[in-house]
């Protein structure tokens, strides 16, 4: 199993949820946080914003679907500009689901 | 070392607390997120309606059951059948997102089983609790390295 952790804007919110829904993959968690990459920050009429405003999507999935969900991410939050976000995949040992007592997703 | 990341039920917060502490891991990191499961949500079949927002015949209003009708996606290549955007009040749910961490395997196995008989009802919307491999532990207090800085 994998967790897929996509920092993305907050506006493709609802662009790559519905995606992600349509493909198969309703479950997620969402996380509003505040970021910034190597362009640190943006500059607007000389003030800096450091930090800007991002959504982390939390998604676990099998192997073999990493490279849907990671696909879908990509296509439905890019717009071509920087900030448009990082995707990062990290192994998961196991999973469990409260409500049965059983060790899967 | 072993990250034990959990998405639980908003409410369980303090009784999944009480019972990590009873376990002997009152360390963690608790962050309010929204999610949901398979289940996409909660449809209006799944709610036990307010009986004012129902008609006669006992069906829920419309209004009602539009909530989300904003958040119907407007590319055709991904657009759901419209219905289910409809008849889907509460797309996202308030959940907490527990993290522990903890030196070895066995111990992730204790919080794992604390926290699911902490947050058990048996019913949908319970949570999952994953098992995440760590690399390394930095304490910043000390700058002790790896286990002994869990």
């Amino acid at each position: 199993m994998k967790m897929v952790k996509a920092v993305i804007r907050r506006e493709k919110e609802s662009a790559v949820m519905f995606a992600l829904e349509a493909a198969g993959f309703p479950a997620a968690t969402k996380i509003p946080v505040h970021g910034r990459g190597k362009q640190k920050g943006l500059i607007a009429e000389g003030v800096v914003y450091d930090e800007l405003p991002k959504l982390m999507v939390m998604i676990v999935v099998s192997d073999g679907d990493v490279e849907k969900v990671c696909d879908i991410i990509m296509e439905k939050a890019k717009t071509g500009k920087p900030g448009d976000g990082k995707i990062f995949v990290a192994p998961v040992d196991s999973v469990y689901t409260v409500s049965t007592k059983k060790k899967e997703l | 070392m072993k990250e034990v990341i959990a998405v639980i039920r908003s409410g369980y917060a303090a009784q999944t607390k009480r019972a990590l502490e009873e376990a002997g891991y009152p360390g963690m990191t608790l962050i309010p997120v929204e999610g949901r499961g398979k289940q996409g949500g909660l449809t209006c079949d799944m709610l036990d309606v307010d009986p004012y927002l129902a008609d006669e015949e006992g069906k829920v209003s419309a209004t009602y059951c539009t909530a989300a009708k904003h958040l119907v996606p407007t590319d055709p290549k991904y657009a759901l059948e419209s219905d289910s955007a409809i008849t889907r009040p509460v797309p996202w749910l308030p959940k907490k997102l527990i993290s522990v961490v903890v030196p070895t395997e066995a111990d992730a196995e204790k919080v794992a089983a604390a926290i699911m008989n902490a947050n058990y009802t048996g019913k949908m919307g319970d949570g999952k609790i994953f098992i995440c491999p760590l690399e390394d532990v930095i304490q910043i207090r000390t700058g002790k390295k790896g286990e002994e800085a869990v």
